[in-house]
């Protein structure tokens, strides 16, 4: 006998005989005997060990759902040795493989969805688990969703196929009931908290109320016990620190609605006794006391007492922790201990070890594979020498995110070698670089035939590798600098625009510098021949742009201020246009604009749940008519611009453009506030106004607003403002034709992100708009606006940027159009960065 | 390039390793690689499987593909232990990985994977045939981790005038790399900086502590000028001594 084979009961040592499997369908004989591990001339004992293990073996596998053992021979040994031979027999049946799957009693997607969550497919063992887990699993789903009385039925039918395979059929029939609402939630023994208050501790189990929209009145279990703890979690807060529900009854009242009963048991009120700190001397009683917010006499509040010492979930907090950590003290460590509870009054010692004061030593990077050192630790405000502070480290990781170059989600930083004895510690941050590339390339039809797009956007790019072959992986990156390139062309016109940005002009501070060249050309069709272009009409516009911006540190590191000097030169040849009343002559706009900007929208670029936005912007040339002589009220009357005696409008339109003189003020305010969860509530308001020095000279036909449609400046050919008004076709709401000179907009966009991942981004929202455009100050009329409403959706990809489609409903009539109509239903597509 | 298409398609070993041996000898390395690639696996326990791995690792190696050149020798080492050729393939680990690192500013981690490869090379072949090599890539890897860090310390002096607390950070970083790079070309350049922020950062306090901050500007020029007397930046370390001094009198 050998150890293990222990035998049980009558049970008796054989040799082991020939082994068959029968019952199997779809498994091959010898692969199951292969599976038990037994073989022909083993010594076994039956009944014993081995042989359960081996059918506990098979059991495990859930292949089977039976397997049964039979003796089918016992022979004497031919040898004439005590021990007998013995033949079994497995007898197993199969677990028959899922089929046909059949839902009844939801809707066709519904139950598409639901087969999905399930995740069965043909092909899964169906076995009796399988009928109950998929029952508790529909059940429990429409549970949650507030069907208490929600059941599921699940049944299965044999069936064999051609091949005498054995499957099953199951069909689920699913009955959701109704959906069941809470009427009323009463609590007993509450005699400190009001009943109201105790409902309103009940975050997610709420009684009927018609004037609650964001939290429906439903009943989940889940939820419900989680709001029970938080019934005793807001009655500790409240100074009730022995506080329990000592029960609960659910009542039935009808098919959709159920009554709640909460028993309470309330217990002592709590107060805060004496507080004494211990080991501070850094920070005196006072001001600890002060950060803590607790007094002696104050209502005990066990929850709110913990966050003041450190609060986990919230970094930025101004805790006691923070305190110290963000001033130095790594090493600090601070207990807060109950030291006497006297009838209902607590003390407190809050014991403080503060240690040495701690210093960042080496900061390292790693992961930048693309971007260089100096782009990543101008950005790192834990800088060698500083004293420890871990909001420097939170702010770091901040600042990383934000230059769109790393995964900000990934961002890593480690705490290396604390040394307490030193007072030094190292941080890496570990990083993780992210496409920062985008690629435009579009055709399709407009502004008279077919217009072909390639733009080229380089997030992080580096110009001074430019010649250097090396550095083309494909294009020279890693200095943070932006260089974005765009070609459009049709047959009528082509437009070239390059843009370079450089954010730390020279390397040593944050003064950001941009410049940017464009060129256009726009050539009339064939008077005669509407498919041939005619290029002795044409009209040319060349220009350039440099500016620079300045991080502020007053009044706050939020604001920047820009400046920029912009030249564009017009030129035309047998062009008329409505600008100019000449078909040949020229223009130059000459213009500096001074830009005042606060940012603190965060964290996520593309999908923004906090923060605000304001930018006020003035564009202004020179007051050249303060000085130049000319007299414009009167040119008319100068024989210079006349022509045969009459006045000549080319010429005299020529003399008021010769120089663009005008000013331009534009505001923009965008705030976004957090509503619910994820929905985010992004509410804007713009205001445009463009004047003139003089007002003999007039005002220019350029640089002027077009407001209504997608707000997407196709070709801009004179500096116009082109403003998003959806629900109206484009520039619909302008009453002049050369474009208006006041305007303002108000808009309220509900957000709502599906995904927000490194792939796509992609987000639904609704909006109310209303603007109007004046066709001058004294026209204007902030009150006499358009309105629109409708939804839309915004997918942002990294290599292809923003992708949008908005249905904008107009209410009012279009001024342009002469109809009394409404504007109604518009279809907008959205392409790129307009956030 | 219809003999290599006929070898690619070919199941004949010989004929993919013979074209692959001409295609090397025209330098038309990745057809060579997709034709060796085919037959490393089928020679492999065979006699001649070392050499057509080396030339596949070569043949990777010469095409820049530098990752996967470095993982072929590392198996080359390890499988074939006594080949006269593993020498070769050790050294070639470390070269792989060097040849992998990019410039200085950029995450220098295959230098130092590097670095200790060519380490391991050395302490197995003292007298290596590619010792001098190693050696000399070895010392220039070096140079690339020293200017890192002093590049990295110099952009905290460059940005220090108009940072908050700018001159420490170089001040402290300097010092870092005095401490961690003692042979480098860059300690003279790192000895002079230092002193520079330490005189810039004294010279801006409070007035009450200006004197106690030059005395350790001071400090530095000694220091300076005691290990570097002839030393590039002698004249302009001198000059800030004459400040420090004409500030104290």
């Amino acid at each position: 006998q050998r150890p293990g084979d222990i035998p049980i009961g009558e049970s008796t040592e054989y040799i082991l005989g020939d082994i068959t499997v029968t019952g199997t369908k779809s498994y091959n004989e010898n692969t199951v005997v292969a599976f038990t591990g037994l073989r022909k001339g083993d010594r076994i004992f039956v009944p014993g060990e081995r042989l359960s293990q081996v059918v506990k073996k098979l059991w495990d596998l859930k292949l089977f759902s039976d397997i049964r053992v039979y003796a089918v021979g016992i022979k004497g040994d031919p040898n004439d040795d005590i021990v007998d031979t013995i033949d079994l027999e497995f007898n197993i049946i199969e677990v028959p493989t899922l089929n046909k799957i059949e839902i009844d009693g939801l809707k066709k997607n519904q139950s598409k969805d639901l087969l999905k969550e399930l995740n069965l497919s043909k092909g899964t063992k169906a076995n009796e688990n399988l009928v109950t887990t998929t029952r508790n699993f529909i059940e429990k789903k429409y549970q949650d969703k507030g069907f208490l009385y929600a059941d599921a039925l699940v049944r299965t039918r044999d069936a064999q196929d051609t091949l005498g395979n054995n499957y099953v059929d199951m069909k689920i029939e699913v009955n959701k009931n109704e959906k069941v609402k809470i009427k009323s939630i009463d609590f007993e023994g509450n005699t400190q908290l009001s009943d109201k208050k105790l409902r309103k501790a009940l975050k997610n189990t709420k009684q009927k109320n018609f004037l609650r929209v964001l939290k429906r009145s439903k009943y989940v279990e889940e939820d419900y016990q989680e709001d029970l703890k938080n019934l005793v979690e807001t009655y500790k807060e409240n100074g009730f620190r022995d506080a329990r529900v000592v029960g609960d009854t659910l009542t039935k009242i009808d098919d959709k609605t159920i009554a709640l009963d909460i028993k309470v048991e309330e217990g002592n009120r709590y107060y805060f006794g004496d507080i004494k700190f211990i080991g501070n001397t850094v920070y005196s009683d006072d001001y600890l006391q002060r950060l803590l917010k607790v007094e002696k006499g104050d209502v005990y509040n066990g929850v709110a007492f913990d966050n003041q010492i450190s609060d986990p979930a919230d970094p930025d907090a101004r805790t006691l922790e923070n305190e110290y950590q963000n001033n130095g003290y790594l090493f600090s460590r601070i207990n807060a201990v109950e030291t006497k509870v006297e009838n209902d009054t607590i003390d407190f010692e809050i014991r403080i070890i503060e240690d040495n004061v701690a210093y960042f030593n080496h900061i390292s990077v790693k992961g930048n594979t693309r971007t260089n050192d100096h782009v990543i630790y101008r950005n790192i405000q834990s800088n060698p020498g500083d004293k420890y502070s871990k909001a420097a480290i939170i702010n770091s990781i901040r600042e990383l995110g934000q230059l769109g170059f790393f995964n900000a989600e990934n961002i890593n930083p480690r705490i290396l070698n604390p040394s307490q004895q030193d007072g030094t510690v190292d941080v890496e941050y570990e990083l993780e670089e992210a496409g920062a590339s985008q690629i435009e390339l579009q055709g399709g039809y407009g502004g008279g035939g077919f217009v072909g797009t390639l733009g080229l956007r380089f997030n992080n790019f580096s110009l001074r590798n430019i010649f250097n072959k090396e550095a083309y992986q494909p294009v020279p990156q890693g200095d943070g600098q932006t260089l974005a390139l765009r070609a459009q062309a049709s047959t009528i016109f082509r437009t070239y625009s390059l843009n370079f940005t450089e954010p730390w002009l020279g390397g040593r501070k944050p003064v950001s510098f941009n410049v940017s060249f464009s060129h256009s050309e726009q050539f009339r069709v064939n008077a005669q021949n509407f498919r041939e272009v005619d290029r002795n009409q044409r009209f040319l516009i060349s220009g350039a742009t440099i500016g620079l911006a300045k991080r502020l540190e007053w009044p706050d590191p939020y604001f920047q201020f820009s400046q920029a000097l912009s030249f564009q030169h017009y030129n035309l040849k047998n062009y008329q246009t409505n600008l100019f009343n000449f078909p040949n002559g020229f223009s130059n706009n000459f213009a500096y604009t001074l830009g005042l900007t606060r940012d603190n929208v965060g964290v996520n670029p593309i999908f923004p749940t906090y923060g605000s936005r304001f930018a006020l912007t003035a564009k202004m040339t020179l007051p050249y008519s303060l000085w130049n002589g000319v007299d414009y009220e009167n040119l008319e009357n100068d024989p210079n611009f006349q022509t045969n005696g009459a006045p000549d409008l080319a010429k005299i339109d020529q003399e008021r453009f010769r120089f663009l003189e005008y000013y331009k003020i534009k505001f923009e305010g965008t705030w976004y506030t957090q509503i619910y969860d994820k929905l985010i509530m992004q509410t804007k308001s713009e205001f445009g106004f463009l004047g003139a020095y003089n007002n003999d000279r007039g005002l220019v036909p350029f640089e002027r607003f077009f407001v209504g449609g997608d707000g997407l400046g196709a070709f801009s050919l004179d500096g116009r403002d082109i403003i998003r008004m959806r629900g109206y076709d484009n520039s619909a709401l302008t009453t002049s034709a050369d474009g208006d000179t006041v305007y303002n907009k108000f808009s309220l966009e509900m957000r709502y992100p599906i995904t927000l991942e490194q792939a796509a981004s992609i987000y639904v929202l609704t909006f109310a708009e209303a603007a109007g455009s004046y066709d001058t100050f004294r026209s204007y009329n902030p009150f006499d606006v358009e309105r629109s409403a409708g939804a839309g959706l915004r997918v942002f990809m990294p290599a292809f940027g923003l992708l949008g489609i908005d249905f904008g409903y107009g209410f009012d009539p279009a001024p342009i159009s002469n109809s009394t109509d409404p504007s109604g239903w518009n279809v907008h597509f959205i392409i790129g960065q307009q956030f | 390039c219809s003999n290599y298409q006929k070898a690619l398609k070919s199941t004949d070993n010989q004929l993919k390793v013979r074209v692959a041996d001409s295609l090397i000898a025209a330098e038309k390395y990745s057809k060579a690689i997709n034709l060796l690639e085919q037959a490393v696996p089928a020679y492999r326990g065979t006699d001649s499987a070392a050499p057509v791995a080396l030339k596949y690792a070569n043949a990777l190696y010469e095409d820049r593909r530098y990752p996967e050149s470095g993982y072929q020798f590392e198996t080359y080492r390890k499988s074939y232990v006594s080949d006269p050729y593993r020498e070769y393939a050790t050294f070639m680990i470390g070269k792989s990985l060097y040849e992998m690192a990019p410039i200085y500013s950029k995450d220098q981690e295959p230098t130092q994977r590097a670095l200790a490869k060519f380490q391991d090379y050395i302490n197995v072949y003292p007298n290596g045939e590619y010792l001098p090599e190693a050696n000399k890539l070895v010392d220039e890897m070096q140079f690339k981790l020293d200017k890192k860090a002093y590049e990295i310390a110099k952009n905290y002096h460059k940005r220090a005038p108009f940072s908050r607390g700018g001159y420490t950070a170089a001040i402290a970083s300097f010092e870092n790399f005095i401490i961690d790079h003692p042979g480098s070309e860059f300690q003279d350049d790192a000895a002079f900086y230092l002193l520079d922020s330490q005189y810039s950062y004294a010279i801006k306090s409070f007035a009450v502590l200006i004197p106690e901050r030059l005395e350790v500007a001071k400090e530095y020029y000694d220091t300076f000028a005691a290990r570097f007397p002839n030393s590039e930046y002698k004249e302009q370390a001198d000059e800030l001594l004459e400040k420090i001094n004409s500030y104290n009198n």
